[in-house]
């Protein structure tokens, strides 16, 4: 296991952890809690690693301003990453503060023993020091590393008395502030307006806005096509701003293209490169060519998988203080120190004049427009100096402007030989923009990622996306499949010019292409009149992937259909990204009276390696699941040429808990194993499962989403 | 212009056209209240009032006026039992990832067992069907309804998970 990148950004001991305070060891990190309750499981590996008790352990507010420089809470990279920073940074400081416990009492530190209070023992006695005894000021000296090894004390899980990363009872009773709930001193409230088509310029001159805002008892900013209202009482801003989103008059610069997103795909300007061993490479893309002449069976099948939102429950919001020439910024961002410096961008200040706090928001699933906001709430911050502002996005704002999950479009061939073997295996995928982040270090990737960058000036436009090269990333995060076939031709393409504002949305390209190989090792085995789960098997050599697999299919109903066809479960199976946790998922679906299908029941399988928090855990593969339940039946971001037209819930309907079933997770435990990203593992299993449990149910390959009563009579109408 | 909020008179007279949200929040500190969709279709921000499951972003404090209110704050004062089950129900099963959504879940759960002490499984599911979790804490939140269900018997509150 290699030292984390977080290491070798961070290395000194003192950014990790701290003991200012009596009785509390300071925790320092730059990956953010979401929800995914990331911040205990800290606790936990630095309690095992210290001995300590884990109340005596508190991870401190993620900020721009100190603790460790960790760019974004991502990937479902987290606990791999600070989890194992913070780990070696506890060993370290174990062994440095027994180290000074030995010097003071005249002992050898073997000898000596962290007790779960703090207090330092000698051979079981109590020698009357702490921890907090030991350091001049409580911090560790500036020139001491954190020393790295693999080696690791498993952690236990955390006791039921533990409240959490955030107390469970206050978190449901509403007591943690959201970036929403903030109360500043003398503070402004704000909203946004923005324009009825997706590229346009505000014509309505300085004078009308100023007419119409003073008619309404607020003032306004206007920078260039940015407007925003804002004043003392929220509700009165409100209004305002409902009623000025009536009268501002905006130009139409051009339209978004319209027309169905899989034809966009198919037919748009594009760049596509072969992917080999989950990197793309610049070579020429092999062509597809004939079917091997040892082929039995071949089959080709087009998944089209539509944009989506990340629709979190609460709108985007941020606050923003200009105090002199400094700028202070809260915000529920992913990433408090690429968000300054895509801020100090946009606004043309020092990065040092800028600090960005990270304050709870409501749930995270990807790019949202967290990072929009903040740019919003500066822009107003920096027109009302001295005062400080927040603001809030609508739903409608919300709905219509975050950057979307992209369309996708999967496009396959394999073929079988007579012992039912694949021989040939062949998927490209194409896409948008996955990963439209600020990446401020990179040149024309930082303010021009915030969204109100372009309005500021006439003549700048959206940032068109580049080809993404990382391994399993993107477009091609899960195109290699998980199993082994002969041979394997693997294509991602970038498509351009498409209508919408598109970036990460959780497992990115992982859920669309894992949807396609599942479906398509459905569609084989069928064909071939083998079973779904042996046919998967026998193309399988990762071990613990087989034991996921088979731990499922111990937990399934020997018959897949029910006796008298009313219900059926389907499978689905992933290893995320091909090195995280391992996944498997059976979903159980029916069809209502009213032609809908209807979740009955689902059982989920992972193996993450050691599960620091076990309950953290299945919230993360069940949550996953049912988003991904809510993408298969459900959602679908419609657009015209002025941009979305699914502007609330209504008209983008998602999963209700009414709609939900009971799951069972069953997770393979692996102490001593390392830890695995499970935040987004479940996605793309849990996204086939039920698409194959609908195929099978209906007896159809359904191969469009999402799978709604008009969508599944019109692919059974028009099947040849 | 006077509501019952919590077990408090509260004159509103000058918010009386606000959404019930905005004065809750804004004029009252009470902000365990959420706004999700202010178009009454997430469940995000819902109140009782009269012992009711309502939503408090769109009809406003006039459209209020004389009910008995409770919002998340005032559930432990106005309804202790049913309060103590459901709570300790959610911490342990940890239903909570962003929590955005929970107040409105712990008002619809109090609410309808307040109204109903026996209420069966699906009787609590029927409850809240229409209350929207995006981080799909779905499986821990059935089963804390299959928890209160189960424990309609047993009058005793567990210790906060």
């Amino acid at each position: 296991m290699e030292r984390p990148a977080s290491l070798a950004r961070n290395p000194a001991l003192d950014t990790w952890l701290s003991l200012e305070v009596h009785g509390r060891v300071l925790l320092r990190t730059g990956k953010v809690e979401l929800g995914q309750r990331l911040h205990r499981a800290l606790r936990m590996i630095a309690a095992a690693e210290l001995g300590l008790h884990p109340s005596c352990l508190q991870v401190t507010e993620v900020s721009s301003d100190g603790g460790p420089d960790e760019g974004y809470t991502v990937g479902s990279n987290s606990l791999e990453s600070t989890g194992e920073a913070v780990r070696a940074a506890c060993a370290t400081a174990r062994t440095t503060l027994l180290a000074c416990a030995a010097v003071r009492l005249g002992a050898t530190a073997d000898t000596l023993c962290i007790k779960p209070d703090g207090g330092i023992s000698h051979q079981d006695d109590d020698t009357g020091i702490t921890l907090w005894d030991l350091l001049p000021e409580g911090r560790f000296p500036r020139d001491a590393m954190v020393e790295w090894t693999a080696d690791y004390t498993p952690p236990a899980p955390p006791p039921a008395s533990d409240p959490g990363s955030y107390d469970q009872r206050r978190l449901a009773l509403g007591q943690y502030e959201y970036v929403q709930d903030l109360r500043l001193p003398g503070m402004l409230h704000a909203r946004v307006i923005r324009p009825p088509h997706l590229h346009a310029l505000l014509e309505t001159t300085d004078g009308a806005a100023a007419e119409l805002a003073a008619a309404r008892g607020v003032d306004f900013v206007r920078k260039g096509s940015f407007f925003a209202v804002y004043g003392e009482e929220e509700f009165v801003v409100v209004r305002a701003a409902s009623y000025l989103a009536r009268k501002l008059q905006w130009r139409r610069i051009r339209p978004a293209p319209g027309g169905d997103f899989a034809d966009l795909l198919r037919s748009g300007a594009r760049v596509s490169l072969p992917v080999v061993d989950g990197i793309p490479v610049d070579e020429t893309v092999p062509a597809l060519g004939d079917p091997p002449a040892e082929a039995s069976l071949t089959v080709s099948l087009d998944f089209e998988k539509p944009y989506l939102l990340h629709g979190s429950l609460g709108p985007s919001a941020a606050a923003a203080w200009m105090m002199g020439d400094e700028l202070r910024v809260w915000s529920h961002t992913q990433g408090v120190r690429p968000l300054r410096l895509a801020l100090a961008g946009a606004l043309g200040i020092e990065p040092a004049r800028v600090q960005v706090t990270h304050v709870r928001g409501p749930g995270c699933y990807g790019h949202n427009g967290a990072d929009d906001a903040a740019l919003d709430a500066a822009l107003v911050a920096a027109h009302c100096p001295g005062r400080p502002v927040l603001l809030k996005w609508t739903r409608d704002d919300e709905h219509g402007w975050e950057p979307c999950g992209p369309a996708m479009l999967m496009a396959l061939r394999a073929s079988l030989d007579t012992a039912g073997q694949i021989i040939e295996w062949s998927h490209e995928s194409m896409s948008d923009g996955h990963i439209m982040r600020a990446f401020p270090q990179l040149a024309d990737q930082g303010a021009s990622r915030l969204l109100a960058w372009r309005f500021l000036e006439p003549g700048r436009s959206a940032p068109s996306p580049v080809p993404i090269r990382a391994h399993h990333a993107g477009i091609h995060r899960n195109l290699e499949p998980g199993y082994d076939f002969g041979s394997l031709r693997t294509v991602k393409t970038l498509v351009r010019d498409l209508p919408l504002r598109t970036s990460s949305l959780r497992s990115l390209g992982a859920a669309g292409n894992v949807l396609a190989i599942e479906g398509m090792m459905e569609e084989l085995a069928e064909q071939s009149g083998q079973d779904p789960l042996a046919f998967r098997l026998r193309h399988m050599a990762d071990a613990r992937g087989k034991v996921t697999l088979e731990a499922l299919a111990a937990r399934l109903p020997r018959r897949m259909v029910s006796a008298n066809g009313s219900s059926a479960w389907g499978i689905g199976y992933a290893r995320y990204k091909n090195e995280k946790a391992w996944c498997a998922i059976g979903a159980e679906l029916e069809l209502a009276d009213d032609t809908s299908l209807r979740l009955r029941s689902a059982v989920i399988v992972a193996d993450c390696g050691h599960a620091v928090d076990p309950q953290a855990v299945s919230a993360q593969l069940e949550g996953g699941f049912f988003q991904a339940a809510s993408w298969a039946l459900l959602e679908e971001l419609r657009y015209d040429e002025d941009g979305v037209v699914t502007r609330d819930w209504e008209s983008y309907p998602v999963l209700r808990l009414g709609d939900a079933c009971r799951v069972q997770t069953h997770l393979i435990g692996r102490p001593g194993e390392r830890w695995l990203g499970v935040g987004e593992a479940s996605c793309g299993p849990g996204l086939a499962a039920i698409v194959n449990a609908a195929s099978r149910l209906l007896q159809f390959r359904f191969t469009r989403l999402p799978l709604t009563p008009d969508n599944i009579r019109q692919a059974l109408l028009t099947a040849p | 212009m006077k509501l019952r909020i919590n077990g408090e008179w509260q004159g509103l007279e000058a918010e009386a056209g606000w959404p019930l949200a905005y004065a809750l929040r804004n004029r009252l500190d009470l902000t365990g209240t959420k706004l999700g969709c202010e178009l009454e279709q997430c469940r995000a921000c819902v109140v009782l009032a009269d012992g009711h499951c309502t939503p408090s972003c769109v009809r406003t404090v006039a459209d209020f006026r004389g009910r008995n209110i409770v919002t998340v704050e005032g559930l432990s004062r106005e309804h202790p039992e049913e309060f103590a089950r459901v709570i300790a129900a959610v911490c342990a099963e940890q239903a909570a990832q962003c929590g955005y959504c929970m107040p409105g879940m712990l008002v619809a759960m109090v609410g309808k067992l307040a109204s109903t002490p026996e209420a069966s499984e699906e009787e609590l599911k029927a409850a809240l069907e229409s209350h929207i979790c995006r981080c799909g804490s779905y499986g821990a939140l059935l089963r804390t309804l299959s928890r209160l269900a189960a424990e309609k018997d047993d009058g005793t509150a567990c210790q906060p998970g």
